[in-house]
């Protein structure tokens, strides 16, 4: 039952004049988790902003749970739990009363639900100590906690590993994953570590100066691109690929033979290798990471 | 603890709130009954009209009786429940018993002494009016003498020497500069009451009546002059003539002293 | 009916901010000091008047005001007073007058006469400050901190969110209001040692024309006169909340707010005295801020002012301040 919970429709922003979201078309379905991926400047934040009605859109529409942002506000963002940018609280009260003002203006928060997302979040033993005691790290878990109480449909999350300790990145990364798995939730996050995108999402969207200019599947960018071997005598390897193990091998620049063909064959490859004398050096998976894609794709940004 | 007090904040606040709005909008409603009526002009001293009748009004035609009323509180009518004063009942009376109108400007203060009035007969408007007037009435002296009571035996002496010296000076000057000014304009000059007849003040009541013959003296070398006693009309009822300050008439003293002015004064104007 | 919960967080964080109890503590010690200054004087006061016309019971009080008016009646000989000092001069020695021929005696002090000085005091310029350091907080610094993201990514229309922190702001004026009297009631009492609710209070003394009218005088308990000033009091409250509010909504940094609201508070004053002739300064909010001068007969800075007007017009303020925050509140963009 996967639903389209978010839908972004031909999303147009200018500020002063000046057009910083040049039409922006996405969409998010329950269950998944998607990464939103930019440079600096490039609309980012400004297009989550727009999503949960902080920014108003000079054009376009967002749809939540089938409710338009704008026509109907509050139907639309009951599905929605949020922290954008900093998640910031009331550093004068704790935890728990922050998370009691926040509950009391929705339906259907039970202080059980309050409990249950504090323990979630590990957040129990400091829950009932003034927030500006807390650390990032602490802030960062109230924050989070603030945001699922409802069990939203939509989670957005901005930069949420800021200020987290890889133990921290590594469980919330668990959390997100247990959330949008187990629970259906569509989590949009935004980041710039690409390693933890990386491992957190299904699918990316690239934005660069107000576009997405890439909307991919994590597998498709680090889905199979050959193996590569270094070894002595290319020319020989080449045939001996080719005539042994049809695959097709070309020979790169960097005096590297690239090979594709099924993985479970390389050890027999290199034994062959090693039998006929060629000098094996070293075998490789030919992958594109994330970096590559996200590095070649934004190749040339000024700060706009 | 601290929570149930956390929790109670809310509810507290908005009870006290509603308790006390009642109160409040009770307070607005009297507010606005008490100032009720205040019409647009409320608020501002419009200077003019609280110190100066203005002289600046038109050329009054000669056929009227213009009066002009110089001196102290007494001469302004304080005391009087109505705020008329001597002057300005003496001056109903006339226009009754002439049957002319009299038009009539008051330039008294409260608390002027004699040295003071002096000062005022330098102002170029005022002699001006004074020029104009046909009977100028003064009430002046009461406060150079108020200045004598309470002293000891010792101080009375030389002061009230110094004091009655003085005061023949600055009302022969006074005198001078209105005769300068307006050679034919009659003056009535009001004498002083006691404000103790019991005779248990000796002292004080002396000095009075020495005050009291200084002026009739002087008064009396000028034509066109005449003096008007009062210390008799209050003699044997003080208690009824006074107002609440215990100084000055009441609006039926001030009565007495109106009728006595008009009394005297009346056949001067009918000899016309 | 969620915007009672809504109202009662704004309370709730509003009571647990500092900014509350720095208020309280202000309040304290400024009447304190109030309270200790006017005891002094008056004790002062009242001995060298008695010494001076000799009389040992300083308690005689027609005596003294006797004096009192004998010397006013003194000043009133200066002829160099200007017109209006001589007039306002006047006004206080027929109200003089009328005390000592009604049997009222004006020089004792209590407690409750204490509270109605002070709220005829601190109605202009006291009171104004204080509320404008309790709103100007209110939407400004959700903005500098961030947490304002947190309230508008709720479920609840922006207008919503606006008007519960409005209400917040309405109560809690009148809190402050309720505190100045408790407090002031308080020191006083320790101070004076007298009540004084009952004691009858002439009011409805009003200038028309430059001369005193008192024709509509009343005498009312200081109990009510006390009521009077102090719902007085929480008009002008009111309304300068509301605008702190618009400025609060239309400025991020919270000092900002709070030093444009001083000085349109400080600066429309000095204007008045300036351009008193105008016909446009009796518009400006900070004209009409001297409520209770209309209670006790005293002159207003301005001319043509009543009490009716000068409510309406800061009431039309505070209505003009609400229309523009909803407006701004509702569209704006947060952009950080």
């Amino acid at each position: 039952m996967s639903e389209r919970v978010l839908e972004l429709k031909n999303l147009h922003k200018s500020i002063k004049g000046k057009k910083i979201i040049k039409g922006i078309d996405l969409e998010l379905f329950s269950g998944e988790v998607l990464g939103f991926l930019g440079p600096n400047g490039s609309g980012k934040t400004t297009t989550l902003r727009m999503i949960v009605g902080l920014i108003r859109m000079t054009e376009g529409e967002v749809i939540i749970a089938g409710h338009s942002i704008g026509k109907d506000f509050v139907k639309a963002m009951k599905n929605v739990g949020c922290i954008i940018e900093n998640p910031e609280m009331y550093d004068y009260l704790s935890g728990w009363e922050n998370l009691k003002i926040l509950a009391s203006m929705e339906k259907g928060i039970s202080k059980e639900r309050m409990k249950e997302v504090v323990s979630l979040v590990g957040m129990e033993k400091r829950i009932d100590d003034k927030v500006y005691t807390y650390s990032l790290g602490m802030k960062q878990r109230l924050g989070t906690a603030q945001a699922i109480m409802k069990r939203p449909k939509l989670l957005i999350l901005d930069e949420p590993a800021n200020g987290l300790d890889p133990a921290g990145i590594s469980e919330f990364r668990k959390l997100i994953q247990k959330l949008a798995h187990e629970e259906s939730m569509a989590v949009l996050v935004s980041s710039h570590i690409l390693a933890e995108i990386e491992m957190m999402c299904d699918r990316v969207a690239i934005i660069k100066q107000g576009e997405v200019v890439q909307v991919t599947t994590v597998k498709n960018i680090v889905k199979d691109q050959g193996i590569i071997w270094k070894i002595k005598e290319l020319q020989q390897g080449k045939k001996l690929l080719e005539e042994e193990f049809q695959a097709s091998v070309q020979i790169k620049e960097d005096q590297t033979l690239l090979a594709f063909l099924g993985e479970e064959l390389v050890p027999m490859v290199n034994k062959r290798f090693m039998e006929e004398g060629l000098g094996l050096i070293y075998v490789n998976k030919n992958q594109k990471s994330l970096e590559d894609l996200f590095l070649s794709l934004t190749e040339g940004d000024e700060i706009v | 603890m601290l929570k149930s007090i956390k929790k109670a904040i809310w509810p507290i606040t908005l009870a006290s709130v509603i308790i006390a709005l009642p109160f409040f909008i009770f307070g607005i409603f009297q507010s606005f009954d008490v100032t009720r009526g205040a019409g647009d002009n409320n608020g501002v001293a419009d200077g003019e009209n609280l110190v100066e009748n203005s002289p600046e009004e038109e050329e009054v035609e000669n056929e009227d009786v213009y009066v002009l009323t110089l001196g102290d509180s007494l001469a302004r009518g304080t005391g009087d429940e109505e705020n008329l004063g001597f002057a300005g009942r003496t001056v109903e009376k006339l226009e009754q018993a002439l049957g002319v109108p009299i038009r009539h400007e008051n330039y008294s203060l409260e608390g002027l002494q004699i040295s003071e009035m002096i000062e005022q007969l330098k102002n170029e408007e005022l002699l001006g009016e004074i020029q104009k007037a046909d009977m100028i009435m003064m009430s002046i002296g009461g406060n150079d003498l108020r200045g004598l009571r309470g002293l000891s035996d010792n101080e009375r002496m030389n002061a009230v020497q110094e004091a009655e010296n003085r005061y023949e000076e600055d009302l022969d000057e006074a005198i001078r500069r209105i005769r300068e000014e307006n050679p034919e304009v009659l003056v009535v000059f009001l004498g002083l009451y006691n404000l103790d007849y019991s005779g248990e003040n000796l002292e004080e009541t002396e000095i009075l009546l020495r005050w009291n013959s200084i002026t009739y003296q002087r008064i009396e070398e000028e034509g066109n002059f005449v003096w008007i006693p009062t210390y008799d009309l209050f003699q044997f009822r003080l208690s009824n003539t006074l107002s609440p300050d215990q100084l000055h008439p009441n609006g039926s003293g001030y009565e007495m002293i109106a009728n006595r002015i008009t009394e005297v004064i009346t056949p001067y104007f009918q000899s016309d | 009916m969620k915007l009672y919960s809504l109202v009662g967080n704004e309370v709730f964080k509003i009571i647990m901010k500092k900014r509350l109890w720095v208020i309280v503590g202000i309040l304290i010690i400024l009447i304190g000091l109030f309270a200790y200054g006017e005891h002094y004087t008056r004790e002062r006061t009242q001995s060298q008047i008695a010494e001076r016309i000799g009389i040992d019971d300083v308690d005689d009080w027609r005596e003294i005001t006797n004096q009192q008016l004998m010397d006013l009646e003194r000043r009133l000989d200066n002829p160099f007073i200007p017109e209006e000092g001589r007039a306002s001069i006047q006004v206080r020695a027929e109200q003089l007058r009328y005390y000592l021929s009604e049997d009222i005696n004006p020089t004792t002090f209590s407690a409750a006469q204490f509270m109605s000085n002070f709220m005829e005091q601190s109605i202009f310029l006291f009171l104004p400050l204080l509320i404008i350091l309790l709103a100007s907080d209110i939407v400004s610094k959700e903005s500098t901190t961030g947490t304002i993201k947190l309230l508008m990514t709720r479920p609840v229309p922006r207008w919503k969110i606006l008007t519960s922190k409005l209400l917040a702001l309405t109560i809690l004026e009148m809190i402050v209001i309720l505190l100045m009297a408790t407090i002031a009631l308080g020191i006083s009492y320790i101070t004076f040692g007298q009540g004084g609710f009952k004691e009858p209070v002439i009011t409805g003394f009003r200038i028309v024309n430059g001369e005193l009218d008192v024709s509509n005088i009343q005498t009312v308990s200081r109990g009510t006169y006390i009521l009077m000033t102090y719902s007085l009091g929480y008009i002008v409250a009111f309304s300068i909340g509301k605008m702190a509010l618009m400025v609060s909504v239309l400025v991020k940094s919270t000092a900002a707010s709070i030093g444009i609201m001083m000085s349109s508070l400080i600066g429309g004053t000095f204007l008045s005295f300036f351009i008193s002739d105008w016909e446009i300064t009796r518009y400006l909010f900070n004209v009409n801020l001297r409520l209770t001068d209309f209670l006790s007969g005293d002159l207003q800075p301005v001319e043509g002012l009543s009490l009716s007007f000068s409510i309406s017009i800061l009431l039309l303020w505070a209505l003009a301040a609400t229309v523009v925050a909803f407006g701004v509140f509702s569209y704006k963009d947060i952009l950080d």
